[in-house]
């Protein structure tokens, strides 16, 4: 303050202007200056607790927790589940999503909306319910679909078994497919027709012209959102645990976790961690390369008019299979959840003298748990949604207006989180936050934090995609006609992102209020989420209300994005 | 007041350098453009002006006070200028009444609500767009747009107003007619205008001066007659029109005149006055330029002692007619009235009038453009 | 919103208490209660409680019975009673990250691992405290000190689905026959301590053959005690290998198709200690919680939920057996608290892995 001060009065003729122009900059300054260091405390400060911690903490240097993790063979069998695990999701999501996107966006399917809604849905529901609902449904001996099918064909046992490597590999399928139908559909839309009509008059079949020239062309998309898919499945940790280790399928969230269990081996769980981070990076690197390739998908500039294809009489073939798919990730496990949410029993079935409204209003009303881990839930995913996309407006405006040097870094900084699965990231929170003496940990701010970090990716991304349709020009035209850096980002800037930052915000909020790994790890008494508080009553065995919580939630959660999509008038879960 | 004062001005990107050694005095009121191809410096160098680009060297001071320098630069807000976009740069959530009373809403100190909505109505009534205040910028057409972004510039009464390519999006009946008025408006208001076009014709008809840039460099900086009649290079002959370069040799150089006695290519001579700063040596081979318009044909008659040539081309544009002369191994561009009748084959007398030509230094010649094609 | 002030004063000055305080505890009237030996001692203690105005319990008791509790101690003393159920690994894992970041949450802590108290205490992490009931607990359930004292006894049966099983397990011997391959359900000692204490019992006594032949059952590995009995009341799995006698007394209650074993080649009875956490916030109310964990009614409490009492001469809880005529298991708590980790490592080696 002292040098603008002094400056102030020891300048020249336009003296005022020039203090102006000082306090001006210096305000950008401020604001950009903060918003990069506020990443790099979010990002950088826990991974570097999470190195520290893997080799040895503060008091030694050591590689022993790595040789430890190293040579514990069960490891490797972790490591290959969650690859497995990820590979295949991968391929699930490939197939169902590919198609459904074409469907949607190039076909005329009758129903698309409903498709569009319930791959929101799909994207919507918490990977940890699902793997709750495929429980109820699913499990070997008393499952209801297997009951169903002992119940009609006499036979010993029912076929299905969600404990295992392919059933958790559908759950974890289920919950990530969107980023899939999303990525592809946005990509198909940005195809020009020109490019396939061209290839029509010169007499290529509408099959070739798909497999020759339309594929090709968003490969780049199909590949990029296989690849976040792949990263996601390795960092799912609800569904891995609550179906893999009950028949000691464990993966590396998992082994994590255990690790971090009392008695705590924060070296082996941090080393790790640190394992899990390099594959997730690894692979978020690779998705970057292959997107930053993809410039001929771009160039096409707006979503034009397409062509739509009549499917014939493969359209209601094609109808029976998207919502047979859709059965299996979104009717049957809501399906369950919500009946069983109205019995006093789960064994039972549902009959007359079972149903009940009892669940309900035992978790609203009766339970100060409950009610104190919704309000917790909706004061800390709000707050992490708002400023996330505060954040990730500033952030995003730095790399791609500014472009500073080192903007490549923030941006980089920016990306990782993705990379971070929930666990981990607790992990290193706990080491970065436990110690200080500014009480953060066993608050609700830390929560606010991991949330924060967790999911600025998204914020970031939201904003960026928003602030490209956005010419400089316009905020230049407000900075020259007197208005400063501050008053052209709120009053021109940040509106006219307005739609993409509603976007980021119900996003940022739905995923936040269905976390788990994270909050599961951090909270304590008087800061449980609505997320702990269904896992905590599952594992007290409580199914019927933890299906009443989990309704509520999903009740809440659609409610919200179906507001925002209508303030925005734009498909949330399209970006 | 709104005199522009730009000294040593440069920046570079990466290796390349943008804008090289700019100087340039611009007189309060005036008019003047910055002409050049595209990527030449001239939108480089008008937001350095406005203050969006800190320069690696050199000054911009305006009214005597130093607004750029490589270590300090006004931020645009505080500068009081009016720019004009390419892409008008409306804010299409704000209606054009919010759009054109932002910069009377950002004066300090605060005016009176009544004062800037009476500021904006007569503003708007200056471009032709009265009782538009509540439409929105979407449901304009691009002239009316373009009107707005100038309302909004120029509704704080800059003393300087920046102009990067107003009128390229408009379609040409329009600009011609937004031409005439920006100069209405800048006579009337005697506002500083600095004007960024590619387009010789609108630097042309409107500017006070014109300064040609080429690579980032300052080739000439004059008014519009000299530019074009004068250029001080091949380069900027060549930008400014169509134009014959023809090879010449020296026969004598006279210093007060200026004049040169050249002998061309295809045998003419001629006292034609040399470019300014060039000293041509007897002996040296030079460029001799001549616009279209300089040359004149007449029929051939056998006894004819001046220099004659083959139409090769007869182009009718309409209004005017040009005609390609081959004579030698040169071929020449004339213009002629549009009822001259002519065809391939003709065999044809014509004369150059010296006083409009130029001589250059040879070196510039023999790669520098080849005369543009006809359009 | 009128709350929030007081809540961040609060909150800074259990930061600031909780950095300043020494192991024994921050000063006051109630500090120095080690024991009740008075009627005055008590009124000191009720008194400093109060000021308190609550107490913060960490529990491994079923949400329901410990909100029982909860509201039994409420009702005596006008303190509310904060319930945090977990599992007991969970709790105590909580309990230290809150130690390490010097913001302890709660008063008492209640868990049945004796091993994990024996460790909590060498690390100064327990306030010794008497309460009025002490004497009448087993020395083999109580820190001499007063350190850690047992609240309730739990009983480590045996349980299976009677709709499901016709000839139920006899023993530890018996459960890992074949016959009972693909039916069990085993509580996960990562998870519950009640399951780690059973666990090293078992190891020590049969030998980690018998998790061999464990594992060619392929146990399906529960993390909760609840969640044990949900699988066979629901005939997920039929066979439990073990189980709080607590669970099945419930589950029989409420009319479900179990019921229990108890090994005829011996049972183990697991104390549940609990004790008042140095650093406590709640000091004294935390004294007081602990000493009414003890009284007549809590304890008689526990015995209808079909636990044991904790302290001496109370009668079995219904349809369960006297422990005078069990053949009961010793269980050498210090091995385990030096053991437990070692214990843990080799569980996951020969179990953890699926192939």
């Amino acid at each position: 303050m002292n040098a603008v001060m002094i400056d102030d009065q020891t300048s020249k003729p336009p003296a005022e202007r020039r203090a102006r122009h000082r306090r001006g900059s210096v305000s950008a300054k401020l604001v950009l200056g903060a918003a990069a260091a506020a990443l790099v405390v979010l990002v950088v400060y826990p991974l570097f607790w999470l190195v520290l911690g893997s080799l040895g903490g503060t008091d030694k240097f050591t590689f022993s927790n790595y040789l430890r993790v190293v040579s514990d063979p069960g490891l490797y069998d972790a490591l290959i589940n969650t690859l497995l695990i990820a590979t295949g999701a991968c391929v699930i999501s490939l197939v169902t999503g590919v198609p459904i996107a074409w469907l949607i966006s190039r076909t005329n399917i009758p129903g698309k909306g409903l498709l569009r809604m319930l791959t929101s849905v799909s994207f919507m529901i918490p990977g940890f319910l699902s793997a709750l609902a495929y429980v109820m449904l699913m499990a070997p001996n008393n499952g209801w679909l297997n009951r169903l099918v002992v119940s009609v064909t006499g036979a010993e046992k029912g076929p299905f078994n969600i404990y295992s490597l392919p059933g958790i590999t559908m759950v974890t399928s289920f919950g990530v497919m969107a980023y899939v139908v999303m990525l592809t559909s946005a990509a198909l839309d940005s195809v020009d027709s020109g490019v396939e009509q061209s290839a029509r008059i010169l007499g290529a079949s509408r099959w070739k012209i798909l497999m020759g020239i339309t594929l090709p062309l968003v490969t780049p998309a199909l590949l990029a959102s296989a690849l976040l898919v792949f990263v996601q499945s390795l960092a799912l940790f609800g569904s891995h645990a609550i179906l893999g280790l009950p028949v000691q399928i464990y993966t590396l969230p998992t082994r994590i976790y255990s690790l971090f269990a009392f008695p705590p081996d924060y070296g082996a769980a941090t080393a790790l961690s640190m394992m899990l981070v390099l594959l997730t990076v690894g692979c978020l690197y690779l998705q970057r390369w292959v997107l930053a390739r993809r410039s001929y998908i771009t160039t096409g500039g707006k979503a034009g008019v397409h062509e739509t294809h009549d499917l014939g009489r493969l359209k209601w073939p094609a109808v029976i299979g998207c919502h047979a798919f859709f059965a299996l990730a979104v009717y049957f496990p809501v399906g369950v959840l919500l009946l069983t949410s109205l019995m006093t029993a789960q064994g039972s079935g549902l009959t007359l003298d079972n149903f009940t409204f009892d669940n309900y209003f035992a978790v609203l009303f009766e339970s100060s748990l409950t009610r104190r881990a919704a309000i917790n839930s909706l004061i800390v995913a709000g707050s992490a949604a708002t400023l996330g996309v505060l954040l990730g407006a500033l952030i995003a405006y730095i790399n791609f207006r500014l472009k500073p040097r080192g903007a490549k870094v923030l941006d980089y900084l920016a990306t990782i989180p993705l990379g971070l699965p929930g666990i981990v990231l607790a992990v290193g929170l706990v080491l970065a936050w436990i110690r200080l003496p500014v009480a953060v940990y066993g608050t609700l701010a830390i929560l606010l934090i991991a949330y924060l970090t967790r999911y600025i990716p998204l914020g970031v991304r939201s904003a960026d995609s928003a602030l490209r349709q956005i010419d400089p020009s316009l905020e230049e035209a407000g900075r020259i006609s007197g208005g400063s850096w501050l008053r052209s980002m709120a009053e021109i800037t940040l509106p006219l992102m307005k739609g993409g930052l509603v976007a980021g915000w119900s996003l940022i909020f739905v995923q936040a209020i269905g976390e788990l790994a994270v909050a599961i790890m951090l909270f304590t008494v008087g800061t449980e989420t609505i997320a702990v508080a269904i896992y905590q009553r599952s594992e007290e065995g409580h199914f019927e209300e933890v299906a009443a919580l989990s309704m509520l939630v999903l009740i809440a959660t659609a409610l919200i994005l179906g507001l925002t999509r209508r303030l925005t008038r734009a498909s949330v879960t399209r970006f | 007041m709104g005199t522009i004062e730009i000294k040593g001005l440069s920046k570079n990107y990466g290796d390349l350098r943008v804008v090289d050694a700019l100087g340039l005095s611009i007189a309060d009121g005036q008019f003047v453009t910055l002409l050049g191809p595209s990527g030449c410096g001239k939108t480089t160098t008008l937001r350095m002006i406005a203050g969006f680009i800190t320069p690696d060297e050199g000054t911009i001071t305006v009214d005597g006070a130093v607004l750029s320098s490589p270590d300090h630069v006004v931020s645009p807000e505080n500068r009081g200028m009016g720019m004009v976009f390419q892409n008008y740069a409306l804010w299409p959530h704000k209606s054009v009444f919010q759009n054109v009373v932002y910069g009377l809403r950002m004066q300090r100190p605060k005016l009176r609500r009544e004062d800037m909505r009476d500021r904006v109505a007569a503003i708007l009534d200056t471009v032709g767009l009265a009782g538009y205040g509540d439409r929105f910028p979407g449901q304009l057409s691009g002239g009316q747009q373009q009107r707005v972004a100038l309302a909004r510039s120029l509704v704080t009464e800059p003393s300087i107003l920046l102009l990067d390519e107003p009128l390229s999006n408009l379609d040409a009946k329009l600009r011609d007619k937004m031409r005439d008025e920006l100069q209405e408006i800048q006579r009337r208001t005697n506002i500083t205008f600095v004007y960024v076009t590619h387009d010789q014709t609108e630097a042309m008809s409107m500017s006070d001066r014109i300064a040609v840039l080429r690579a980032g460099v300052l080739e000439q900086y004059a008014p519009p007659r000299q530019v074009y009649f004068r250029p001080a290079s091949v380069a900027v002959a060549d930008f400014m029109g169509l134009i014959n370069l023809i090879p010449a040799r020296v026969e004598s150089y006279d210093r007060p005149t200026a004049t040169a006695e050249v002998e061309l290519d295809f045998g003419a001579r001629l006292g034609v006055p040399a470019a300014d700063g060039f000293e041509p040596a007897a002996g040296e081979q030079v460029t001799v330029a001549v616009r279209p318009e300089s040359i004149t044909i007449r029929p051939a008659s056998a006894v004819d002692e001046d220099p004659f040539a083959e139409v090769s081309r007869v182009m009718m544009l309409g209004h005017l007619c040009y005609c390609v002369l081959r004579i030698g191994e040169v071929e020449l561009r004339v213009q002629t009235d549009n009822h001259v009748d002519l065809d391939r084959g003709d065999r044809v007398c014509f004369d150059i009038d010296p006083r409009r030509a130029s001589v250059f230094p040879a070196s510039t010649t023999s790669e520098s453009a080849p005369a543009k094609e006809l359009v | 919103m009128r709350s929030r002030i007081p809540v961040l004063l609060t909150s800074a000055a259990l930061v600031l208490t909780a950095c300043m305080s020494t192991p024994d505890g921050p000063d006051g009237p109630s500090a120095s209660i080690t024991e009740i030996t008075d009627q005055a001692t008590l009124d000191t203690l009720v008194e400093a409680a109060h000021e308190e105005g609550r107490v913060v319990w960490y529990t491994s008791v079923p949400s329901e019975r410990a909100q029982q509790i909860a509201d039994m101690f409420t009702k005596e003393y006008d303190i509310e009673v904060v319930v945090q159920r977990s599992g007991g690994n969970d709790i105590l894992q909580r309990y230290l990250l809150e130690k390490e970041a010097k913001r302890v949450q709660n008063d008492v802590l209640t868990i049945s691992d004796p091993a994990a108290f024996i460790n909590l205490q060498k690390e100064n992490d327990l306030t010794c405290f008497k309460p009025r009931n002490f004497a009448d607990v087993p020395t083999y359930a109580k820190d001499a000190g007063g350190c850690w004292i047992s609240t309730r006894t739990n009983a480590m049966v045996m349980a299976y689905n009677t709709e499901q099983v016709t000839e139920p397990p006899a023993g530890w011997g018996d459960i890992v026959n074949p016959r009972f391959s693909g039916d069990l359900a085993y509580v996960d000692p990562n998870f519950s301590s009640g399951s780690l204490i059973v666990t090293a019992g078992l190891a020590n006594d049969l030998g980690w053959e018998w998790f061999d032949k464990l594992k060619a059952e392929q146990p399906f590995i529960v993390k909760s005690n609840n969640q044990l009995m949900e699988t066979v009341v629901l005939g997920e799995r039929s066979v439990a290998a073990f189980v709080n006698s607590t669970y099945v007394a419930e589950a029989k209650a409420k009319g479900q198709p179990v019921e229990w074993v108890f090994p005829e080649d011996g049972v183990y009875l697991v104390a549940a200690p609990s004790a008042v956490v140095s650093g406590a916030p709640n000091p004294a109310a935390g004294k007081l919680l602990a000493d009414f964990l003890l009284t007549e009614a809590v304890q008689q409490l526990m015995i209808e939920d079909g636990n044991y009492a904790a302290v001496d001469g109370m009668a079995p809880p219904e349809g369960q057996p006297a422990i005078e005529d069990m053949n009961v298991l010793d269980i050498d708590y210090n091995k385990i608290a030096t053991d437990g980790e070692s214990v843990r490592d080799q569980f996951n080696s020969l179990i953890g892995s699926a192939n």
